[in-house]
């Protein structure tokens, strides 16, 4: 019969003391800071819009391709985020930018080569596993070869087709 | 039985002035002893040798006489190396013996050769009929003859068991000097006719007489010196068995003289030598004294108790235990009804009115009839085995038709397998403890018996193991240590000493088939017999089941042999071990070693050493190490079959796993790049 799970009780009502200074900080300092960030955060959501939708459409059971495209992406978008930091930052300047058809390009064009890294790695990888692969095998044979030479054929039998070695004696 | 050769019933011809010399191609012995083949000495036939006509390169002018044996009878070795080279009285004498290529055989025989009595036999044959020798002479001349002559033998422990008017001779031209004659081409009273053994020994078979005693020569030396007396043999053409029921009947003086009249000296003589009693009967001493003039009464022979009546079995009548235990072992399947119905227990307390053997034989009887089932056969054949002895004490060990003194058991044995008889009965009298049975039942105590009992005991143990070195071939040389090895392998060579078998094998290996193995039952018997040297392990490896462990059981068997008692080298021996070695060489899995054993082996071939050969191919250390070193050659062989086997057949794991390596690795570029994009903007920015 399974033991009864010993779980150690929490009194009603109390709280770790480093996670409630964790949410009482982010209640008081969330706020203030959402707003104060508010451009960067509407230029950030808009503009990497690709690697959502690459994390959305990815159905493979690891999900890299939001990596692959957010990384290039987030490349793409850098240089206009620097802008947006240190040369005005505030939303005029966001959607300023979020509507420049050649930015928009570049963040974009960023997050397409991320879907090319993507899909263009795997044959790579997997040529070079065959390589490496044949590359075994023939080390593989020539070491079967050599047993063979020094033992005889009977070292390639199965356990089952030989008396064991102790009972010859 | 051997019978004696025919021979015309006449007196024999005088003595030839010229004795034959040999003609035609001779066979050779040691470079000295020419043995013509052409030339057979018919008057010097024995039953079981036949003599040839021979001459001493020495010393041509000397008459020389070869037995040449049956090869399927034993000779008597021990008594041929005893006797060879002696000048013993009264005895013929023995020069020399050895194997030779017979012509006439087509095969290797014995060849005993003799000094050629040159007055020829004194009595041609059982059947025939010469001038009675005078009293004055059989007491004066001859009695002093045979009398030393036995007196020699006794004192070398030599039991002649061949004395019998036939195999006396006449060894000077003038009748002056009887000699015996041959005793060592066949087992010891192999040859003699029932009459001149005492009842006993007459009851066993031929072969199964044993050496037995002195008085068995002395009681052969009386019926002997009877027939020279009376010229003729008493009771001509009475069948053995009746012989010898007349024997137990009236005694063996009574039976034998019978209505002839004897001189005084002569019936105490008689009386004496004849005695059926073997305690009372004379000795070698005895015999000695009264040729040198001791005159005493004559033994007055001592009746066996008779019965107030008789008992009837298989239609007649027996008044003694003695006449009717040899009838029941006569009629061996009725003998058991009479002890079943209770008639032979009731016959013991009233007729012969012995209560004590009525009693010892009445519990046998219970419990022969308390046997299961199953087992009441071999039970009533035990009971009348049993009875039989308590009927009569004196008697051989006899089962069934097989009759034996214990000493007779090797000589039996030797000729059974010699003559390859069917040795069933032999084997079931050990394997059933009928010599046990026998010792039991003797009403003295003799320290002994219990020795050769416990001797018995090991035989059967030794017989109900069927592996080499052990079986009915263990046996024949344990009961008869001067046999030689009956192996065909060297039958040529008798080999009767452990020492001679390994020199043996080497003249063996120069001239057999190499694919033949050094070693068959008789070899291995041989040896675990006669070498004085623990090889129980060799032997348990002769009979292992695996080939190779076999061959290394023979290679150390020998080896141990050649390690103790030499010769330092046998190179064909150790050539025609070195033909049997494949199986061990390929015992070995590394073929590197192989190749260097393959190269090795003939070096050690060609030095003969066999102990050395064994130790080099049974290498305890490199046999570890080649077990050790293929174990893990297969588990390596295994992994690698194993990986060769997954990379063959993985080529979709290995799409899948490029594909999962491959976005990673996209991952990975694509958010370094992100990182060092960044980093760079940062730097320009604050720099």
């Amino acid at each position: 019969m399974a033991q009864k799970k010993q779980v150690r009780k929490v009194p009603q009502g109390a709280k770790p003391p480093g996670k409630l200074k964790v949410t009482l900080g982010l209640l008081i300092l969330g706020p203030p800071l959402f707003f104060f960030f508010l451009p960067t955060w509407v230029f950030l959501f808009l503009s990497m819009l690709p690697s959502v939708v690459a994390f959305v459409v990815d159905r493979t059971p690891y999900r890299y391709a939001w990596v692959s495209v957010a990384g290039l992406n987030l490349a793409g978008v850098a240089p206009y985020l620097m802008k947006l930091w240190f040369e005005g930052h505030s939303m005029s300047t966001a959607l300023k930018m979020l509507s420049n058809p050649f930015d928009l390009i570049v963040m974009i064009g960023a997050a397409g080569l991320g879907w090319v890294l993507h899909l263009s790695l795997p044959p790579v990888v997997g040529a070079w596993l065959d390589v490496t692969s044949q590359r075994r095998l023939t080390q593989l044979r020539a070491t079967q070869r050599k047993l063979l030479d020094e033992w005889g054929a009977e070292v390639a039998q199965p356990d089952s087709e030989e008396a064991p070695v102790s009972r010859r004696r | 039985m051997a019978k004696e050769p025919e021979k015309k019933k006449e007196a024999p011809p005088p003595p030839r002035k010229e004795p034959v010399k040999g003609a035609g191609t001779p066979v050779v012995l040691r470079d000295r002893y020419q043995i013509y083949p052409a030339t057979p000495l018919f008057d010097f036939d024995q039953p079981s040798a036949t003599a040839f006509a021979c001459t001493d390169k020495r010393d041509p002018g000397r008459y020389l006489l070869a037995y040449v044996c049956k090869p399927e009878l034993p000779p008597r070795v021990n008594v041929l190396r005893t006797l060879k080279g002696q000048q013993l009285a009264g005895v013929i004498p023995l020069l020399d013996w050895g194997i030779v290529e017979w012509p006439l055989a087509g095969r290797q025989c014995l060849v005993v050769i003799y000094a050629r009595p040159l007055g020829g036999r004194v009595m041609p044959s059982l059947d025939s009929e010469i001038k009675p020798l005078e009293e004055h002479e059989l007491v004066k001349k001859i009695m002093p003859q045979l009398a030393q002559s036995l007196k020699e033998l006794s004192e070398r422990g030599i039991p002649h068991r061949a004395i019998r008017p036939t195999n006396l001779f006449w060894m000077d031209e003038n009748c002056e000097q009887m000699v015996l004659g041959d005793c060592v081409t066949a087992p010891p009273a192999y040859d003699q006719p029932v009459l001149f053994e005492s009842i006993e020994v007459g009851m066993c078979l031929p072969a199964a007489r044993g050496s037995g005693s002195y008085g068995y020569d002395l009681y052969a030396l009386g019926v002997s010196i009877l027939i020279l007396k009376l010229g003729r043999a008493p009771l001509k053409g009475v069948e053995s068995e009746s012989l010898l029921r007349g024997k137990i009947a009236k005694g063996s003086y009574s039976y034998l003289v019978g209505d002839e009249r004897m001189p005084l000296s002569m019936i105490e003589l008689l009386r004496g030598l004849l005695c059926d009693d073997p305690h009372e009967r004379w000795s070698v001493n005895d015999l000695e004294l009264w040729s040198n003039g001791r005159r005493l009464s004559p033994l007055q022979p001592r009746q066996e108790k008779r019965a107030v009546r008789g008992f009837a079995f298989a239609g007649e009548e027996y008044n003694t235990c003695r006449e009717l235990a040899f009838a029941m072992s006569l009629n061996w399947d009725k003998a058991h009804v009479p002890m079943i119905d209770g008639s032979l227990e009731v016959w013991l307390r009233r007729g012969i009115d012995n209560k004590e053997l009525a009693d010892v034989a009445t519990t046998a009887i219970k419990n022969a009839r308390q046997a299961p089932a199953a087992d009441v056969k071999l039970a009533e054949e035990l009971l009348v085995t049993r009875v039989l002895m308590l009927l009569d004490p004196l008697a051989p060990i006899r089962y069934k038709g097989f009759s034996a003194l214990p000493l007779g058991f090797g000589p039996a044995l030797a000729v059974i397998m010699g003559t390859k008889s069917d040795p069933k009965l032999f084997a079931e009298c050990l394997l059933r403890d009928v010599p046990h049975i026998w010792f039991e039942t003797r009403p003295e105590y003799d320290p002994a018996n219990s020795q050769i009992d416990n001797l018995f005991k090991d035989l059967k143990a030794y017989m109900q193991q069927t592996a080499l070195g052990y079986g009915l071939e263990r046996l024949l040389y344990d009961l008869n240590e001067a046999l030689p090895c009956q192996s065909p392998l060297v039958a040529d060579s008798f080999v009767v000493e452990i020492g001679e078998l390994l020199p043996a094998l080497e003249q063996t290996a120069k001239r057999i088939d190499p694919r033949t193995m050094p070693m068959d039952r008789h070899i291995a018997a041989f040896i675990a017999c006669r070498f004085d040297f623990n090889v129980e392990r060799q032997i348990t490896a002769l009979n292992a089941g695996h080939q190779e462990r076999q061959i290394i059981g023979i290679l150390s068997l020998l080896g141990t042999v050649q390690w103790k008692l030499g010769p330092e080298s046998l190179p064909g021996l150790a050539s025609w071990m070195g033909a049997h070695l494949g199986p061990v060489v390929n015992g070995f899995h590394s073929r590197a070693k192989r190749r260097e054993m393959e190269k090795e082996l003939p070096k050690l071939v060609r030095a003969g050493n066999l102990p050395e050969l064994f130790s080099y191919v049974e290498n305890h250390d490199e046999r570890r190490r080649d077990d050790e070193g293929y174990l893990l050659a297969r588990a390596e062989f295994a992994a690698s079959s194993q990986e060769a086997n997954e990379i063959e057949t993985g080529t979709r794991r290995r799409t899948d796993q490029a594909m999962r390596y491959g976005h990673q690795a996209a991952g990975m570029i694509a958010m370094m790049l992100a990182l060092t994009v960044i980093s760079i903007l940062l730097l320009i920015r604050f720099l």
